[in-house]
């Protein structure tokens, strides 16, 4: 394990510095998904259809969001650190919209038939998990170009992002809602998506001008 | 190793790993009798494993190099094993300490199944300009898979199998990937059928075999000694377990004892037996949160009442109550309707009903998600379904913030030893009147005092002796008026919509 930190540690300012806000931007995910979940168990019902509506919407909104990102990072003339912070600032700005936007559309939605009110959650939740889902293709691109071993990229990110939304997923129920509530949560995390994006472009500043 | 098998690979550990972490939520939940902080920590602990697992597979994907096909094989089997030993594991080490040691060995085999996708990353894609399009369509596989898990395990197979049948399966897909792996292509079909029955037919004696006293085990409980567990109720929406002395867990939480017996009262039914002190007679009634019924029934047998609307979430509750002579006649009632969903929606989308009690003896208001059946707004929205002078009884399970809410929102309110008796228009309640209904109430035929039998008639003073308690002091098992509880709690704080502070005030570990 200490080899393999010690690998982490090992890789340069600019890698680090990415792999430090891809954990931050899987934290700031993590909070999402619970803070929505409780949003829309509390509109639609804690049933497990409801339940697994959600679970299924953030799976395939992830996955399509990948295959998205991965097709954004085969072309190297685009610039994939500011496609992130694009990226980013849009999971940000939703964010911020999202527990309203959800009270709004819920309560227009009650009397709807089942199959609806699923569809609308798929729909609410489709935007914002594709654009989470396409940050790690995009990384992963970017870092393969500076190390050329896909391997070791994949593992640096999916350990960083995974390790942040482990963290979130513990801080969510001891710290963030305790003290901040539903909406509090959620606006610290789009401030952590708001952070994300600057300092993604203020790295990719700094690789230019090298 | 070709991409197809390598995706191939990534679908079915995504559907494995889900499976599994949808398993192991159940086994957490149960065994911290639903902890709103089970969820995030047992989330912590699967997303921990697998970061770590990543994270520790790096030294292997070095250039050309990287663990071989046969080395992956081994570590989807190893990872299949160990998962599946994970919940009689967690259940033994909940017997010798607490339930959060529990996630340490959920935390070693999601770490495990981890370091999967990363290794089979670098030995199905190559280190060039397309890595980041190929790794996107491996992680969809995943994905993919993950999602059929979910839907599949948390939908299906949760609602038709049980936990044991469901861990064999699972070892059986593990071991198949491994095969699919070692092999480098994919089987014939009826050769993947009969290596599947093969291994079904040995791991299922041994889920079986390890699994046996499970649910005993994730009860345990030092400081409260309860009978063995004698029926559980396995469906999509949790584990009921009812023990020999007839106490019911939902998900590993009390649920109460079966009993209706105002004699014995061994589960403080005299708070809803209360409800015959009023001067008010309902003959609507709306009850949200069944379980076993023994509130249910003693509400339908209320003088006056004509029909009972009961909603209750999980169906498997509907299955017990036969076994049980207190409430089994509750099924065949023709006043009863039972509905299953969930009570807050279903209020949202009834806004035509409305009722003259509304019953609402639901779980602990610290478990995960309680809140929502507590806070200020679902208050407003249960007292706009209560007709002119209509009455809510709810069970606040010793909350002081549900209690200060109820009076956010109902001027009228009365405190029967941890419920709260509320309405919008004053209600008054007398010793003659409790005395005269008690005695005409008649469950199964049966009263509910015979004065014939002398313990039963001092019983019956006894129990009307609970009108005198009132104001006598902040006691559990005593009456108390609006007026004294504001003097002892204040208003505020109320629970919200927002702050969940049910739940999240001191969380329950």
């Amino acid at each position: 394990m200490e080899q393999e930190v010690e690998g982490l540690a090992a890789t340069s300012g600019t890698e680090r510095a990415v792999l430090i806000i891809f954990a931050l931007s899987g934290f700031s995910a993590l909070v999402y998904q619970v803070a929505w979940q409780r949003c829309l168990f509390r509109l639609y019902g804690i049933n497990v259809e409801a339940v697994t509506v959600v679970v299924t919407a953030f799976m395939l909104g992830l996955g399509l969001g990948s295959l998205l990102g991965g097709r954004l990072s085969v072309d190297r003339r685009r610039d994939r650190l500011r496609l992130f912070a694009l990226v980013e600032t849009g999971i940000g700005v939703f964010g911020l919209l999202s527990l309203p936007l959800f009270a709004r559309v819920g309560a227009a939605t009650l009397a709807a038939p089942p199959l609806v009110t699923a569809l609308i959650t798929f729909a609410l939740l489709l935007l914002p998990t594709l654009l989470m889902g396409s940050t790690l293709p995009l990384l992963t691109a970017y870092l393969v170009d500076r190390s050329g071993n896909v391997g070791r990229s994949v593992g640096s990110l999916y350990f960083v992002n995974t390790i942040g939304s482990a963290a979130a997923s513990v801080l969510v129920v001891v710290a963030l809602l305790p003290l901040l509530g539903l909406q509090g949560a959620v606006i610290a995390a789009a401030l952590g998506n708001f952070a994300v994006a600057s300092i993604a472009l203020r790295l990719r500043r700094g690789s230019a001008r090298r | 190793m070709s991409f197809l098998v390598a995706f191939l690979v990534s679908a079915l550990s995504g559907f494995v790993a889900l499976s599994w972490e949808i398993l192991w939520y159940r086994l957490i939940a149960f065994a911290s009798g639903g902890s709103p902080a089970s969820f995030g920590l047992l989330l912590g602990a699967y997303l921990a494993g697998i970061a770590v697992g990543a994270l520790r597979v790096r030294r292997h994907c070095h250039g050309e190099g990287g663990a071989t096909t046969a080395g992956i094989a081994g570590l989807v089997l190893v990872a299949g094993l160990v998962a599946f030993v994970c919940a009689p594991l967690a259940a033994l080490i909940r017997v010798a300490s607490h339930w959060l040691l529990g996630l340490l060995p959920i935390f070693v085999a999601a770490g495990l199944s981890g370091a999967i996708l990363p290794l089979l990353a670098h030995a199905a894609i190559a280190p060039d300009e397309r890595a980041g399009q190929r790794l996107a369509r491996l992680y969809l596989g995943n994905i993919l898979g993950a999602t059929a898990g979910s839907l599949v395990t948390g939908f299906v197979l949760l609602d038709r199998l049980d936990y044991e049948t469901i861990a064999a399966l699972l070892l059986m897909l593990s071991s198949l990937t491994a095969a699919l792996l070692a092999t480098g292509r994919a089987l014939r079909p009826d050769r993947i059928g009969l290596a599947a029955l093969a291994l079904l037919l040995v791991a299922l004696p041994l889920s079986r075999g390890l699994h046996r006293g499970f649910w005993d085990r994730l009860l345990h409980d030092p400081e409260h000694e309860i009978g063995p567990v004698e029926r559980v109720v396995q469906n999509r929406h949790g584990v009921i377990a009812v023990t020999t002395d007839h106490t019911v867990f939902g998900d590993g939480a009390y649920d109460g004892r079966i009993s209706t017996s105002l004699v014995e009262d061994v589960n403080w039914v005299i708070r809803p037996y209360f409800l015959a002190a009023l001067e008010r007679r309902p003959k609507e009634v709306l009850v949200i949160g069944l379980a076993l019924g023994a509130w249910t029934q003693i509400v339908a047998n209320l003088p006056g009442v004509e029909k009972v609307t009961v909603i209750e979430i999980n169906p498997g509750y509907l299955e017990l109550i036969p076994h049980y002579e207190p409430v089994a006649s509750l099924i065949d009632d023709p006043r009863l309707e039972f509905v299953v969903d969930d009570g807050r929606r279903w209020l949202q989308r009834h806004p035509e009903r409305r009722f003259d009690l509304i019953v609402q003896n639901t779980t602990w208001h610290w478990r995960a998600q309680a809140s929502n059946l507590l806070s200020r707004e679902y208050l407003e929205l249960t007292r706009s379904r209560l007709g002119p002078g209509g009455t809510l009884i709810l069970n606040t399970t010793f909350s002081e913030d549900a209690m200060r809410t109820t009076m956010a929102v109902f001027p009228e309110c009365l405190r029967v030893y941890n419920a709260m008796i509320a309405s919008t228009a004053p209600f008054h309640f007398d010793k003659e009147r409790w005395r005269a209904n008690l005695l005409a109430m008649r469950l199964d035929g049966r009263p509910v005092f015979d004065l014939a039998d002398e313990k039963q008639a001092r019983r019956l003073d006894e129990v009307l002796g609970l009108i005198d308690t009132l104001d006598s002091g902040p006691a559990k098992e005593v009456i108390e008026s609006r007026a004294a509880l504001e003097r002892r709690l204040g208003l505020e704080p109320v629970i919200t919509d927002d702050n969940m502070l049910s739940e999240f005030r001191r969380l329950h570990w």
